[in-house]
This record gives structure tokens, C-alpha cells and sequence, in this order.
């Protein structure tokens, strides 16, 4: 499985080199990734529509070691699922292990935190999806009240134009001054 | 007025930012149930509009304007009230969305090329679809414009590259319709595949130079990738520990990947052609045989094989006749090989990871707890018991920090903080003290050799051992007084120890090069040294003889100093093994077993880390006296990185406390640069000033072993007078010095570029924090306006003359409010800025005070006095239009009503007609565009300035009011 001549199209692979971070081998090695996450019924051959068309189920792509832990998971699913409800297509599966790969930009690794981290979609976060946020991080753990000062201070620090909520310009402001941002908004494949 | 003009204007306009929630402090708006209110809300709704035909938006607001003069017949249907309570949220709504803060992305793509920060040649900016979710329809129809717009398009493989640039970088298209894309693009390409017309030659070959060079580095990737080893290993260990701890992994793969190449040259063009000379003298002669105990001192039998200088010869090794091979400039050129190969890695990454850690973030730390929630999460976590840690380190953390916010930073008293000054300088005083004798202790063993026992390994091992000792357990001692010296950050407390270790470890280092390099120099020796028997001629040597090997030891000091070494690395690598085994698993068993209390170890990152660097830099400082001391480090390598990471993975847990792993990183490739300098300049020391051996190595004879390129040059000179000429122009002083005067303009002039950026930032980010002010002040009076309207609709209780303050504060912001209104659409027509309004208590009482007593029919009555005006304001205020007649009049017109009420009836005509002449419409320009930060800047000068502006022109209005009444 996941060899070349089989399951991939010459120009298929090139396109994906294209269009990703990856090289052929890390493609291949991706589609291996995929194949696993549903053994039974992932095609084999991904030469035609396949990459676009067939999807794997939420339920089974959280099951990913890599995802398995993280909180974010559901949103990082939706964010780069086609439908927006987490089942993914071998390209949204692609698209997600590129951005989260160690060479994808600073740029490109904000936008798309920010789509995570924005629950509710609305290309702002406010006070609602930091208290997502937070409870997603801490697990609860934290009283109202601290998730609530703890919102606070963080639209004291980020919110450059208060209108209480942050918008992409703002949070990539900030995001590119965390330098451990890029260390760990990585997947390592 | 009076009132007015009593209140620092200014002070109130800039007060500090607040959060300004407009559905919270805005009744009108939250409350659908009064039908009226909505009503009246939505009539005298100030609108901030901002014109942007760009903004599709505005579509939007066009429809919703067109549908406002159905609003005069429904007053009286509550499902209408309902609804248009409902679009009167919408249009707040939208005004919101309209102000110019909502969309800073799109003002950033609208400033002029000069601010924008410049991205490399045709690549689009990435935030060009930030926040806006595109159909990708659209996204595929706008790439294949600018395609289509670029006049290169000719050029097949220009499109290609064009075309993959921009696929990765697009952030809003999906994996599919990138492709899709791409397909078009190939498709367009192959069409016009007949040679390009209208390009140059040079940029078609330049074109396809970076396509090559783009297939290459592919090519190059793709390589890397199946060179890439241990990845399984280091993505356990991320998955289990974290980046923190992985850093510590990648480090040290880093290490071994950079001895390859200097293992790799070394071997090639040193060892290898010895060994043919000497296979081709005959067969290899070892006078002593091997015994097992070498491995351990690297003396005996090593000593005649190619791992040390001394064994080197320094003829000319001729295998195939006509074809000489000098070994004296192979051994030399390699090592400078080696070590320019070393620093340009060592430099590059470095000047990688600073620019990645240090300037893309740049230096404050003002964004604790931004950087904790959104870059606290480590993506590469999978282990579950990694997870929960994770969760509850950052749950701890975040509690930690906002306890110390509450205590507000206790006053520390004089004394206090005298008493800790103290403590601190006497704690350094201590490590220093420490530093100074570990440094004289290594100097005592050296010289008095009072190590020496009967025992024979030991008294050789004594210096290595003592060494090791001192740098495996001085950094203990180091991290205990740091622990108590109470740093306000924990990071300040690592990197104090850090700095101490490394300074322990260098000078220990130091000294015993210092020690040799005295003792090796010739004429010192005769002076110095009772145990050689001094004569006219020139005889280096060490001047303590080994007990056990006089002779050899003797006969070469540089293989004595290749011998020291290894044994260093060596025992540094024998210190490192049980280290890891006595603090890691028997630490381990002993919190499992006896002590729970201990709990389980945690990797220590710090001093590992440190470990490395000390071992690597002892590499670099005898890969010239050992050729492969590189081969060893290898291993040393290898085989830590098998044992830490068993170790780790069975006997550690990961830490609760953070590892900040970018910028720890970057430190510690700083600590390895100086470690690198030290070593090459001990070496390059000795290669210049310290005469070589003269019984062994390739330069024996010789003076110093750089003589040997003198040498060198003066052949070439003499056999080619230009070259000569070359050389003597080059190290003339005048060309030494013109490089320096050039070097130094080009240092000044970059600094002089950094220092105006710097400026610049500061001078935007000034910016920002205006129209952050600006935004607040305005929303501010947005309130007060509608709050005002909220309010009128009563029935007048209290009677108010006009410009009596009864409540002085409500009264007057009511005033204010109004002017500032008008104030605020001017900026507003005019772009982006937005006012801080005066601290915001009064704007919700202002209004309360006032007595409002304009009955709906009033004001309607008043509608409808100016034709048209209600239909019209909404749509032609919404859309792009110069000329604010229809709608700022009505504006004024309203917002005196609210002021004063009962003169309504009387003075609304008035008002209309001296607003047509209004000098503040006038100066009312509604131009489209957004407002740039240097607009800004132009039109308002200092903040402070703004206000006074505005005062006026508040003014004017209401005294031409008066007097036309």
C-alpha cells in the first residue's frame, strides 16, 4: 500500500508537492497515515477522485495518535474539513498535517490558529471563544471568575483597538511575538 | 456652554481605553420589547459610515438602506415594531462591522506600497483573504485575473511558479480547488506554449534559473527527508514531554549531524592518504600492542596510529608518481576547512533562530497570558498522562499569575532590597570564588601532578577525572544558590545558571590549555624546567614526564595534548552515563521504592544541554591534535542519544514548569558560538605563535606551523610576480584599512536602517493605540446619542432652560456628545480614527438628567418637514457620496431636539436651515477611502491638538443657532 504507481498519479504527486509542504515521500508517507485511520474502507488507489470525494468520519480521524490528546481537536477537524463537520477528505487531511508541518510559515500557521481558536466562526474571537479556549486548555479547571480575568487580560493585552474582541490583524500582532508559537503549533509526521 | 468650556476637554478625550460593549451599556439597542424605542433609535441612528466601495459589505448596506422608507407607515403594527427593532440590531450590527477597527486587515492591504511591509517580488499577501471567507469560486477567478492582468504571462513556466507560489501561500482555498487551480494554470500554459514575446532574455533565464533552483531544492528536501533519522524517536518524546525536552533531542541531533562533514573531511584528506604512505612505506609497525587500557587513556598504542598530529608526516606523499600530495598543507587546509564549515552552520543557524525567536517575536514579554492561551498548547503532544500535565501546568500557571496580579506587587522597603542586592553580590562574589578555585585546582593538579599515584590508570585519569568531578558537580551548587537567590522569574534563575556553568566549564578548559601552552613553548622550557636537559638546540617539551611512558610523552607535545583530550571526552562521556543513571533511574527507583517524597526525576534540559555543548567545544579544540577525536564524538553521540532517550522516556516525567524551547534554543546555540571561538582560538593560537614538535608531526622543523603557508606564498610569489603584486596590495595597510572603513560603514548604515525601522513601529504602533482611543471614544458617543433618544421619547418632568446646568455633568455631556457626533462622522467620512471619549460614567447619566420630551409624532412632524431627507440619508450616507446635505442636517436637526426639548417646535425649522450653512457640514468632507495611519497623523498632528479643533467647531454651530433665533 501507499506505494507510488498505485495510488498516486505522476501529477497528482506533483500537484500535492505544489500546493503542500511536503515531498513525495512525506505525501506518501501522509496518505499511509490516512489509509490507518480507517483500514477498511479508504481506497486504495487515489488516482481519480478519491482524494476529494472520499471522506473519513470525524469519529475516526480523532482517533489519530496525533490528535487524539489534543483538546483543539474537533475544531482543528472542522476548521480544515470541506463540510466544516470534521469528516475529512484525503486533501483536507494534507492540507491539516501541511499547515501543522515544521516548514509551513508564520503566517500561514496563524490563520489558520485563528479559525481554530474563533468556535464560533464569526472571524472574531471574543469573550466566548477565549472561555472556549481556556476551557479546552485548563479542562475546566478554572473558576468563572478566572476564566473571566483571565479574558480580560488577555483582551488587555492583545485587543489593540478595544472593542472587546480580536480580530486577525490583532491576534496575528501577538501571535507572531510569542516565539514558542511556531515550536508548538507543529505536528510532528 | 459655560459648563462646556469649564471641562479639560482635552484630558477627557484621551483617557485611558476601556472595553466598551455597546449592547451592554445600551438599552435601545438590547431591548426589542419597546417597539418605540427601537423606533426612535433607529430615526436618529447615528450612522458612522465609512466609505469603501471595496467593501462588499456596503453592498449589503445599500440593501438594507433602500428598504428604510417603508419605515413611515408601519409605526403602528407591532410585528413591524419587532422587525424593525430586529433590523435596527442588524444595522448596529453592520455599523460595528463598518467601524474602520473592524477591518485593520483590509487597511493594511489599502495602505500606500511605502508602509506596507514589503513581501517579496509578485507574492500576494496572505492576509489578502484573512478574514473574509471567500467563495472559492472567487478565490479561483481572482488568481486567474492577476494572472491574466501580469503582462509576463506569456512565459509557460513563469505561470507555473507564479502559480505555485501563490497556491501555497493562499491560506483560504482548499487542497481541492488549489488543484483545481493548478490544472487551469497547466492548462493555460501548455495553450501558449510558443515562445514568449514580450520578455526579456535575461528574465526568461532568470525565470528558469529559479524554477531549477526551486526543482532542486525539492529535489534537495525530498533527499533530506530520507536522510532524516531518529524522527520516530523525537516524536515520541514530543508526544510524551513536549517541545521542551525534544530540544534537548534536536540539539543533540544537530551536533552529530555537524561532526559528520568535519569526520567526513578529516578522514578523507588527512587520514586516508597517511594511511597509503604509509602502506606504501610498508607494513604498519606498532611497537607496543594493544591492550585494552588505551581505549581508556588514548596513550600506548594509539599513539602510532593516525588518530594523533604526531603520527603525521610531513613530506611529500607521492603515490602516483607526478602527483605529490603535501601532507603539511592537506593536514592544515582541512582543519581550516573544517572549522569554516563549522561557523558557517553554527552562524546560520544561529542568525535562523534568532530572527525566528527573537526578532519575528520580538523582545517583550507583555503578552504573558496571550502566549499562554494561544501558543500554550503543544500541538505535538500525544501521550494521554503528557496531555493532562499540559493541562494542568497551564491551569497552575495561569492561577500563579493571576494570584500575583491580585497582590498587586508588595512595596519592597529599602532595607529589603538592600538586603537582596547584598545577598545577590554576594552570591556571584561565591561563584565566582568557585569558578576561581576549580580553576585553580585544575591548575595545582597540572603542575604538581599531586595526583600522581601508584596506581597507574588513576594518576593518568587524575586531571580528566577531577575535571569531570568538578564539572558534574560544581553546576549542582550553582543551581541550589540560584534557587536561593530568589529571582523574580524562573527563566532568570536558569539563565543565571546557565551562565555560571559555562563559565565554570570554559575556564576549567582554559586554564589547562593555558597550562600546556606555557609549558610547550620552547624557550620557556629551558628556562623553567629542571627535568630537561637544556642545550643549544631546540627541544619542546612538556616538562611533566609521564611516570610510565617518559619517552613518548616527551618526544610530542601536540599528541600529548590530542591524549588529554580524549581523555576528556572520554570521561566526559563516562560522567555523562552514570550521571544519567545515578539521577535518573536510581532516583527513580528510590521514589518508587523508599523515598517517595523524592518524586519522580524530571529531564533536566539546562545542564544536559550544557553537557553537550562543553563536549562539543572539547571536540573542536583537539580535532586538530586528533584527526578523529571528530569519529569519537560521533559515537559519544550515538550513543547518548539512545541511552537519554531510554532513560528518559522509563525514568522521567515531564516538567510542570515551561521550557521556553525557541528562545532557549537560540541561547544555547549562542553558548556553543563562544564555545567555538574559544577552541578555534586556542588552536589557531598554537598554529601561529607555538613552535611544533620537531620530531613529529607534519610541520616538524618549522617554527611555527603557519609557517608552512608562508612558505607557501612565498613559492607562488616567486613563481608568479602578479601574484605577488596580489598580496602585497592585499596586506598593505592601506587595503586593511579601507576593508575596515568599509566594514564599518556598512555596520553603521545598517544600524542607522534598523534604528529608523525601529522609529517607524514605534510610530505606527502610536498609531494603533489612537485609533484604539478613537474607536472607544467614538462608540462612546454612539451611546450617549442613542441613550439620549431612548430617553426623550418621555414625557418632560423636570423643566430645564436651555444652557441652565442643572446637573452639570449630564447636561453638558449631552452637549458634547452631540458636538463630538458631529465631530465623529466628519472623522468618520473622512476614515478610520476613532475619539476616547471622556470617562465614560457620564454618558450613561448625561441623558437621564435631561429632560427629552420630543414625542414621536414631533418627530415625525419633523421628518417629514424635510422631504425625502429619511429615505435618502440612509442610502446616500451608506454609499460613497461627497455631498452630506441630506443626511448631517437631519443629524444636527435631531440631536438639538434631544437638548432641547421644548424648544422644539419652534427652532427644528431654524436648525434646518442654518445647518443647510452649517460651516461643520462644510468641513464635513465624506471622502471614500480608509484613513492611513499617516492620514491620520497629517490630519490631526498631535493628539493633544485635535480636540482644540473640534472645540471650535462644536461651537460655531450652536452660536449661529442662537443668533439666527
Amino acid at each position: 500500500m501507499g506505494n507510488k504507481q498505485s495510488t498516486f498519479t505522476e501529477e497528482q504527486l506533483d500537484a500535492y508537492q505544489d500546493c503542500t509542504f511536503f515531498t513525495r515521500k512525506e505525501i506518501l508517507r501522509i496518505y499511509k497515515r490516512f489509509f490507518d485511520l480507517q483500514p477498511a474502507i479508504v481506497p486504495r488507489s487515489m488516482t481519480g477522485n478519491q482524494p476529494h470525494t472520499f471522506k473519513v468520519l470525524f469519529e475516526d480521524v480523532e482517533k489519530m495518535v496525533e490528535l487524539k490528546e489534543n483538546p483543539f481537536r474537533r475544531r482543528i477537524c472542522e476548521v480544515f474539513s470541506e463540510d466544516g463537520r470534521g469528516n475529512m477528505t484525503f486533501d483536507d487531511f494534507l492540507d491539516m498535517l501541511s499547515v501543522f508541518s515544521e516548514t509551513a510559515p508564520r503566517d500561514i500557521k496563524s490563520v489558520y490558529a485563528f479559525r481554530i481558536y474563533d468556535f464560533d466562526g464569526d472571524n472574531f474571537l471574543g469573550k466566548q471563544d477565549l472561555e472556549r479556549t481556556l476551557a479546552c486548555l485548563t479542562r475546566n479547571e478554572l473558576t468563572e471568575e478566572e476564566v473571566g480575568m483571565v479574558c480580560e487580560k488577555v483582551l488587555e493585552e492583545a485587543d489593540l483597538d478595544d472593542d472587546g474582541q480580536l480580530s486577525y490583524m490583532e491576534f496575528e500582532h501577538i501571535v507572531s511575538r510569542a516565539p514558542d508559537f511556531l515550536s508548538t503549533f507543529h505536528i510532528r509526521l | 456652554m459655560a459648563d462646556y468650556d469649564e471641562r479639560g476637554y482635552p484630558r477627557e478625550r484621551y483617557p485611558e481605553p476601556e472595553n466598551i460593549q455597546m449592547h451592554h451599556a445600551n438599552p435601545g439597542f438590547q431591548d426589542p420589547s419597546d417597539p418605540r424605542a427601537s423606533n426612535y433609535a433607529r430615526e436618529d441612528h447615528v450612522r458612522i459610515d465609512v466609505p469603501d466601495q471595496h467593501d462588499p459589505r456596503q453592498i449589503r448596506h445599500r440593501r438594507t438602506g433602500s428598504d428604510a422608507p417603508s419605515y413611515h407607515s408601519s409605526n403602528e403594527e407591532d410585528e413591524d415594531e419587532l422587525q424593525k427593532s430586529e433590523d435596527l440590531r442588524m444595522r448596529q450590527a453592520e455599523l460595528l462591522q463598518s467601524l474602520p477597527s473592524r477591518r485593520l486587515d483590509r487597511m493594511v492591504e489599502d495602505m500606500p506600497d511605502g508602509l506596507q511591509h514589503r513581501r517579496k517580488s509578485r507574492k500576494k499577501s496572505v492576509h489578502h483573504f484573512a478574514t473574509m471567507r471567500r467563495k472559492e469560486a472567487n478565490i479561483i477567478q481572482e488568481m486567474l485575473q492577476d494572472l491574466e492582468n501580469d503582462s509576463d504571462i506569456d512565459e509557460p513556466d513563469y505561470i507555473d511558479m507564479w502559480a505555485n507560489e501563490q497556491l501555497r501561500n493562499n491560506t483560504h482555498a482548499t487542497l481541492a480547488s488549489k488543484r483545481q487551480i493548478k490544472d487551469q494554470v497547466r492548462h493555460r500554459a501548455s495553450k501558449s506554449k510558443q515562445p514568449a514575446k514580450n520578455i526579456g532574455c535575461f528574465k526568461s533565464v532568470r525565470w528558469r534559473m529559479a524554477i531549477s533552483f526551486r526543482r532542486f531544492k525539492q529535489k534537495v528536501a525530498d533527499f533530506r527527508y530520507s536522510l532524516g533519522f531518529w524522527k520516530g524517536h523525537l516524536k515520541k518524546i514530543e508526544g510524551h514531554f513536549g517541545t521542551g525536552v525534544t530540544s534537548y533531542f534536536r540539539f543533540l541531533k544537530w551536533l552529530f549531524l555537524i561532526n559528520i562533514p568535519i569526520f567526513i573531511l578529516s578522514f578523507g584528506f588527512v587520514v586516508v592518504p597517511q594511511i597509503m604512505y604509509r602502506i606504501s612505506l610498508g607494513s604498519p609497525y606498532y611497537s607496543t600492542n594493544f591492550t585494552g587500557r588505551e581505549l581508556l587513556t588514548g596513550a600506548g598504542w594509539f599513539e602510532e596510529t593516525e588518530f594523533y598530529y604526531g603520527n603525521y608526516t610531513n613530506t611529500n606523499i607521492t603515490l602516483i608518481t607526478g602527483y605529490g600530495y603535501e601532507m603539511q598543507y592537506a593536514y592544515l587546509l582541512t582543519c581550516g576547512g573544517y572549522y569554516l564549515l563549522c561557523i558557517i552552520i553554527l552562524l546560520t543557524s544561529l542568525s535562523k533562530s534568532y530572527r525566528k525567536n527573537y526578532i519575528g517575536g520580538t523582545g517583550d514579554l507583555n503578552f504573558y497570558y496571550v502566549a499562554k492561551v494561544f501558543s500554550g498548547w503543544d500541538y505535538g503532544i500525544s501521550a494521554i498522562d503528557a496531555a493532562k500535565l499540559r493541562q494542568k501546568s497551564i491551569y497552575q500557571e495561569l492561577k500563579e499569575y493571576l494570584s500575583g496580579f491580585h497582590k498587586d506587587e508588595e512595596e519592597k522597603t529599602c532595607a529589603k532590597q538592600c538586603c537582596h542586592v547584598l545577598f545577590w553580590i554576594t552570591t556571584n562574589l561565591l561563584c565566582l570564588g568557585m569558578i576561581g578555585g576549580a580553576g585553580y585546582l585544575v591548575w595545582y593538579i597540572s603542575i604538581t601532578q599531586s595526583l600522581k599515584t601508584d596506581i597507574v590508570l588513576l594518576g593518568e585519569l587524575a586531571l580528566p577525572l577531577c575535571i569531570s568531578g568538578i564539572n558534574l558537580l560544581f553546576p549542582f551548587a550553582f543551581s541550589v544558590l540560584g534557587s536561593l537567590e530568589g529571582y523574580s522569574k524562573p527563566k532568570y534563575e536558569l539563565y543565571m545558571t546557565m551562565a555560571r556553568t559555562s563559565l565554570l566549564q570554559a575556564s576549567t578548559i582554559a586554564v589547562l590549555v593555558w597550562f600546556w601552552f606555557t609549558r610547550v613553548d620552547c624557550s620557556k622550557v629551558m628556562v623553567a624546567a629542571d627535568l630537561t636537559q637544556t642545550s643549544n638546540q631546540i627541544q619542546c617539551e612538556m616538562i611533566f614526564p609521564s611516570s610510565t611512558s617518559p619517552n613518548s610523552n616527551l618526544r610530542c607535545w601536540e599528541t600529548f595534548m590530542g591524549e588529554q583530550i580524549y581523555m576528556l571526552v572520554l570521561m566526559d562521556f563516562i560522567f555523562t552515563l552514570i550521571f544519567t543513571f545515578i539521577s535518573e533511574f536510581i532516583r527513580r527507583l528510590m521514589s518508587k521504592w523508599c523515598c517517595k517524597s523524592l518524586g519522580h526525576p524530571e529531564f533536566n534540559i539546562g545542564r544536559n544541554t550544557l553537557n553537550l555543548i562543553y563536549s562539543q567545544a572539547l571536540c573542536w579544540l583537539g580535532s586538530f591534535y586528533s584527526p578523529l577525536l571528530s569519529f569519537i564524538q560521533i559515537i559519544k553521540l550515538f550513543v547518548i542519544f539512545y541511552v537519554k532517550r531510554v532513560s528518559v522516556m522509563m525514568n522521567c516525567v515531564p516538567s510542570l514548569k515551561p521550557w521556553r524551547a525557541a528562545r532557549a534554543h537560540t541561547i544555547f546555540l549562542f553558548i556553543l558560538l563562544v564555545g567555538y571561538f574559544l577552541a578555534t582560538f586556542a588552536v589557531i593560537w598554537s598554529i601561529i605563535f607555538i613552535r611544533p614538535s620537531p620530531e613529529c608531526g607534519p610541520y616538524r622543523g618549522l617554527n611555527t606551523s603557519y609557517e608552512s603557508v608562508l612558505i607557501l606564498v612565498e613559492a607562488w610569489k616567486s613563481e608568479q610576480p602578479w601574484l605577488a603584486d596580489v598580496i602585497g596590495v592585499i596586506s598593505s595597510a592601506g587595503f586593511i584599512a579601507g576593508l575596515l572603513v568599509t566594514l564599518a560603514v556598512g555596520v553603521y548604515q545598517s544600524r542607522i536602517v534598523a534604528n529608523t525601522k525601529k522609529e517607524m513601529v514605534s510610530l505606527l504602533k502610536h498609531h494603533i493605540n489612537l485609533q484604539g482611543k478613537d474607536k472607544a471614544y467614538l462608540l462612546k458617543k454612539l451611546q450617549t446619542v442613542q441613550t439620549g433618544v431612548d430617553r426623550h421619547r418621555r414625557p418632560p418632568t423636570v423643566a430645564s432652560g436651555i444652557g441652565s446646568p442643572i446637573s452639570p455633568s449630564g447636561r453638558t455631556f449631552a452637549k458634547v456628545a452631540v458636538g463630538a457626533a458631529t465631530q465623529e462622522k466628519k472623522v468618520a467620512g473622512k476614515g478610520s480614527p476613532k475619539k476616547k471619549g471622556p470617562k465614560g460614567t457620564p454618558t450613561s447619566k448625561g441623558p437621564t438628567d435631561s429632560p427629552h420630551g420630543k414625542t414621536p409624532k414631533e418627530k415625525r412632524t419633523n421628518d417629514e418637514s424635510v422631504p425625502g431627507t429619511r429615505g435618502d440619508r440612509t442610502e446616500q450616507s451608506r454609499t460613497v457620496t461627497p455631498d452630506p446635505k441630506l443626511s448631517e442636517p437631519k443629524k444636527w436637526d435631531e440631536q438639538e431636539a434631544m437638548i432641547e426639548p421644548h424648544r422644539q417646535r419652534q427652532t427644528d425649522s431654524h436648525n434646518l436651515s442654518y445647518m443647510e450653512h452649517s460651516p461643520v457640514r462644510e468641513a464635513t468632507p465624506m471622502q471614500p477611502g480608509v484613513m492611513t495611519p499617516i492620514d491620520y497623523s497629517q490630519r490631526h498632528g498631535r493628539p493633544d491638538r485635535g480636540p482644540e479643533r473640534g472645540h471650535n467647531e462644536r461651537r460655531s454651530p450652536a452660536k449661529k443657532g442662537k443668533k439666527q433665533r
